[in-house]
């Protein structure tokens, strides 16, 4: 009994910690199967718990490569010189490690915005999410336009599907 | 509860374990992504840091952030940002050792400043990574010749780390069970065949491409494995083979998928907190001479006994 109250407010907050995991896994298990997560958001987005869940690294649903394995993107971008000559062209921006190239592809991922949702034309959709990828295709374009001192560059995000078929193109500009 | 989370014996080297694994796999894996920093987190790197700052979650402070403001000031953002990942790699080493708490908790706030708080160029490794630096701030150093509240504060600790490992794989597993892509072998096959992924054995994988049998089996076991995770791992029948078992899909995941720092840091966790708070505790004696554990250092019989009387103190400050 001695210990009791030690006791107690060590399980209160380990009982707030799996809590909070638990509220993320939540609205990302629900987000997966596209159901509403509205009702958690005020909890998760509360400050103390956000806060907590950032700095504690629980901000995040476990849910890796599932429920399916999304295809990765890939930003081919052609640089050209003030006549149109080609000066340079691929979907490397210039990353030498494995583990930079993982944390640019997780990044690719932005492109998923992209996707055609009952739009005519890909990449044409004008919602905020689609507009962002749309921007940091043009961002990286320009970046490698200025480290190549290109005077124009163009760029394609390319979705990779299942061999034969070829990559689908996404957003041209 | 209370028994539950109190009343556990364990060898206490778990805890100095898991601060040094985790300094020393955040060090490597930082210098492993070195050469590549400048281009992905730099002011001019390989995207406007303006427009990744629409991704900052709110209450984190982004390098992006930082940098800005220390360019206002009319200083350099490239000395600053050496200075910082400079700052990280010396945290690293301390975490390994001296003063092993304030270094985690301050290495946890860099780590956020560079991966968490704006998470573009951030994968499922910085999470686990921010997970394992607050535990290390936050539990206890390895207990000396303690008190009761100490072990009880020990037992705890491990409690919540382990728990949290099986909501990792519970929700990794339901997550896989609830697609169909998981169930028809689809899933695996993609997540090894598929362009951005690539590891050593990947070849080997893709020679079984004509055995669909074979990818149907292996999606059912991972989700057998992840889903049972919670509860096999506690028998001390079935804790060995489940806790291989899952090292062995994290072998795979890096040998196959080129995910090594991200199946390092789970190898780790899944180590710190199953293999070996069930370790014996060695006692100087056995340790100098060569000589087996005495009885009172058997498996799971160390930090809690030993502070409550019945092991000396030496034996529990052994870690």
């Amino acid at each position: 009994m001695a210990h009791r109250w030690p006791h107690m407010a060590i399980a209160t907050l380990a009982l707030l910690h799996w809590s909070v995991i638990l509220v993320h896994n939540a609205a990302s298990l629900l987000a997966s199967r596209e159901q509403p997560t509205a009702w958690l958001e005020p909890v998760i987005n509360w400050l103390p718990v956000a806060t907590y869940a950032l700095y504690s690294g629980t901000n995040t649903g476990y849910g890796y490569f599932a429920p399916a394995v999304g295809s990765n993107y890939g930003l081919h971008v052609s640089l050209y010189d003030e006549h149109g000559r080609l000066l340079h062209e691929g979907t490397d921006p210039g990353l030498r490690t494995l583990e930079g190239r993982l944390r640019y592809q997780a990044f690719l991922d932005v492109f998923r915005n992209l996707l055609p949702a009952g739009t005519a034309h890909p990449g044409q959709g004008t919602s905020l999410e689609s507009r962002y990828a749309r921007a940091v295709a043009r961002s990286i374009a320009d970046r490698l336009a200025l480290r190549y001192q290109a005077a124009g560059s163009r760029c394609q995000v390319l979705l990779y599907r299942e061999l034969p078929r070829p990559p689908l193109v996404l957003y041209e500009n | 509860m209370f028994h539950l989370l109190f009343n556990h014996t364990a060898n206490p080297i778990w805890l100095s374990l898991l601060r040094r694994g985790t300094g020393g796999l955040l060090l490597v894996s930082f210098i492993l992504l070195w050469p590549d920093f400048y281009v992905l987190y730099g002011l001019s790197g390989v995207v406007d840091g303006d427009l990744l700052l629409l991704q900052r979650r709110a209450p984190g402070y982004a390098v992006y952030q930082l940098l800005g403001t220390v360019a206002e000031a009319g200083l350099s953002p490239g000395l600053a940002l050496t200075a910082l990942a400079f700052g990280y790699g010396v945290l690293c080493v301390l975490l390994c050792g001296w003063q092993s708490r304030p270094a985690a908790a301050a290495l946890l706030v860099i780590h956020t400043v560079f991966f968490l708080a704006v998470p573009a160029f951030s994968y499922g490794f910085d999470y686990f990574a921010a997970s394992a630096l607050f535990y290390c701030a936050v539990f206890p150093a390895a207990p000396k010749a303690g008190t009761a509240s100490a072990a009880d504060l020990g037992s705890a600790s491990l409690r919540v780390l382990q728990a949290h490992l099986c909501l990792v794989y519970f929700f990794g597993g339901l997550d896989k069970l609830l697609g169909s892509t998981w169930r028809s072998g689809e899933a695996l096959w993609k997540a090894m065949s598929q362009p951005g992924f690539s590891g050593p054995l990947r070849p080997a994988a893709e020679t079984l491409m004509d055995y669909p049998y074979l990818w149907v089996l292996a999606g059912w076991a991972v989700i057998a494995l992840e889903l049972a995770y919670a509860v096999c791992i506690w028998p001390a029948a079935t804790r060995k083979v489940w806790l291989w078992a899952t090292i062995c899909l994290h072998l795979g995941i890096a040998w196959c998928m080129g995910l090594y720092s991200f199946s390092a840091m789970m190898i780790l966790l899944n180590l710190v907190a199953f293999y070996f708070p069930y370790t014996p505790l060695r006692t100087p004696h056995s340790r100098h001479a060569g000589h087996p554990p005495s009885g009172a250092a058997v498996a799971g019989e160390g930090l809690v006994r030993a502070v409550r009387g019945a092991a000396s103190p030496q034996e529990a400050v052994d870690v």
